[in-house]
């Protein structure tokens, strides 16, 4: 026992320290990147017309004229005092008020979006699981096919034409000035987002249902009559749901995907359209931060899930996987 | 195991519907146009929203009066290339580290594809974003985009290859190849890739479909293959923009990428019930 305690937190360790060397390979990646990127930040704030004196002296003020690895230095640095840069275009605003605008509202589609891909997904995949090979699991497994297949932006247009055009009782596109309940804006970005993850969470909810329900506790415990619904969510759904849980922090990568389309398609102003802008604008300090943020919030989600594992399940902690 | 794969109907469908297309990137684009007007690339100020059924624009023209029929041959001709060109990429570069990954000392082993897992998991749009925002949009050709899209395709194959390997390797025939003195190149490249190929073409036929969908986000975000070069995605993002008064052109490209996107699903599903019909329901 206490053997496989120190394991475990030999292993989160290891795992704590990949992830802070993702975070330096991300941060340097996304500098030399954004360095390489045409356009010079100093030209950009002096304005086209300025002299060469007064550009230089700029990127002097800036610290433009060090080399490369000071600058990365200097630029992480003042990340972490909240300073991300300005931004190139219109009135030149803060990047981090750029941030704090648009990622609470990334935040909260993704979040709706993997609150309702999980509870649909591992409810279906249960019921299709129980059912399994009858017609029921059949229409479930096509239709998780299907919806691991399709584009979101395939997706999208059908739920508009259906929902907007057809029977017009939602809107098209975020508006700046709602005019509604906010769920009716968020409805169908929320669905159009939660597809892909819902149907890879079926399909996996699925197959690890069907491998626990075939071993021999959950015969013993039928045998001697424990209700099905208790011993499907006590019994069985709980030693199922493992790779599910490590499925949900990897398919957060869909999700981030997923939200430049969907934010696109829909106008809604989260850190996807703002990227998107900012990349057909040539706004390098915006592209940065955004690409960087993006990444951050992938591997510490990625990180929480793997820690949140062993809490789940007692074999991890007691280090007898 | 071969009946298996020939009753498969959703498989020929696939094969079917792959082959077709081919025929219409490569021929597609010589469809004679009546009219100057109607010219698929250039940006003319032709009739625009033609229905379809239109006399050399069958499925009508788009807002600025480019025929849609022929601007699908020449999305289909991008799309299959760049797709063809990332994945023959993906084999080389993913089976080289996977290779790299088996043969090679431990601490080298271990550090290869700790990197390979961590490009795994990486959402592959943001490498795209990296590379679009280096180049700058307005400059992204096809070369852009397979270069962006091959960054983040390697390592499911490098995956694949060190897994394979592990079982293989220890196969009786290749132990007593090795004991023979057969080097590790020779033991490589004459009897463990080959016995893989059938894996490759199965997941390469799934992974083409994931390429052609994120060249077509890519296409659809406005940072992919840049107009006037036509593109499913972009005549997707464009056609939105009509959607309210003009549904149907939105249709032409979203048929023909969802049908790419599931034939080609088909074919590899087929390709893996034959290769490796264990793996049947994963």
């Amino acid at each position: 026992m206490r053997s496989g305690g120190g394991q475990l937190v030999r292993a989160l360790l290891s795992r704590f320290a990949f992830g802070i060397v993702s975070l330096l390979f991300i941060s340097i990646i996304t500098f030399v990147a954004s360095d390489l990127a045409p356009g010079d930040p100093a030209t950009y704030i002096a304005g086209e017309k300025a002299s060469p004196e007064t550009i230089q002296r700029i990127r002097e003020s800036l610290g433009l004229d060090k080399p490369l690895p000071v600058r990365y230095v200097n630029y992480i640095g003042g990340i972490v005092k909240g300073d991300w840069g300005e931004s190139y275009s219109g009135t030149h605003e803060k990047v981090s008020a750029i941030l704090g605008r648009t990622m609470p509202m990334t935040l909260r589609l993704a979040l709706l979006a993997i609150m309702l891909a999980s509870v649909v997904g591992i409810s279906m995949g249960t019921i299709a699981a129980i059912r399994e090979t009858k017609l029921l699991d059949r229409g479930i497994l096509s239709a998780s096919t299907f919806g691991v297949t399709l584009p979101n932006f395939v997706l999208a247009p059908i739920l508009t034409f259906i929902f907007c055009i057809k029977f017009d009782i939602l809107p098209t596109t975020w508006e700046t000035q709602l005019r509604g309940p906010l769920w009716m804006y968020l409805a169908l970005p929320v669905t159009v987002l939660s597809l892909r993850p819902m149907s890879l969470l079926t399909r996996l909810t699925r197959a690890s249902m069907i491998e626990t329900l075939r071993q021999e506790f959950i015969r013993t415990a039928t045998a001697q009559g424990v209700p099905s619904f208790r011993l499907m969510t006590k019994y069985a759904l709980r030693n199922a749901i493992l790779p599910v849980v490590t499925a949900i922090g990897t398919t957060f990568g869909f999700l981030l995907t997923g939200s430049f389309v969907v934010e696109r398609y829909f106008s809604y102003p989260g850190i996807g359209s703002t990227t998107i802008e900012a990349i057909l604008s040539n706004n390098v300090p915006v592209i940065q931060a955004c690409v960087l943020v993006t990444g951050f919030i992938f591997i510490v989600v990625n990180l929480i899930v793997d820690i949140l594992l062993p809490i789940l399940d007692p074999r991890i902690r007691e280090g007898q996987v | 195991m071969k009946g298996k794969k020939l009753r498969d109907p959703l498989f020929w469908i696939g094969v079917t519907y792959m082959a077709l297309l081919l025929l219409f990137a490569i021929f597609g684009p010589l469809i004679p146009l009546p009219d100057a007007s109607l010219n698929p690339v250039m940006d003319n100020a032709g009739r625009p929203h033609l229905p379809p059924g239109t006399p050399g624009a069958l499925l009508g023209t788009d807002e600025i009066g480019r025929s849609f029929l022929q601007r699908l041959a020449y999305g289909a001709r991008i799309s299959l290339f760049i797709g063809f060109a990332v994945q023959t990429i993906n084999l080389i570069v993913g089976i080289t580290v996977g290779v790299i990954a088996t043969f090679s000392k431990k601490w080298v082993s271990n550090a290869v594809m700790r990197f390979t897992d961590g490009m795994f998991a990486f959402p592959d749009i943001l490498f795209a974003i990296l590379i679009v925002g280096i180049v700058g949009a307005s400059k992204v050709g096809p070369l852009a985009v397979i270069f962006a899209l091959s960054i983040s395709g390697w390592p499911s194959i490098a995956r694949l290859t060190k897994t394979q390997l592990a079982t293989l390797k220890e196969r009786e025939y290749v132990v007593a190849a090795k004991a023979s003195g057969a080097s590790t190149a020779y033991l490589v490249f004459k009897h463990l890739l080959p016995q893989m190929s059938g894996i490759f073409l199965a997941v390469s036929t799934v992974e083409l479909a994931g390429t052609i969908i994120s060249e077509s986000t890519l296409g659809f975000l406005g940072i992919g293959v840049q107009p006037p070069t036509p593109t499913w995605g972009g005549m997707i993002n464009s056609a939105r923009v009509n959607f309210n008064s003009y549904p149907v052109e939105l249709l032409w490209p979203c048929l023909i990428l969802s049908g790419t996107v599931f034939s080609l699903n088909f074919i590899g599903d087929g390709l893996r019930n034959y290769f490796d019909p264990k793996s049947n329901n994963s």
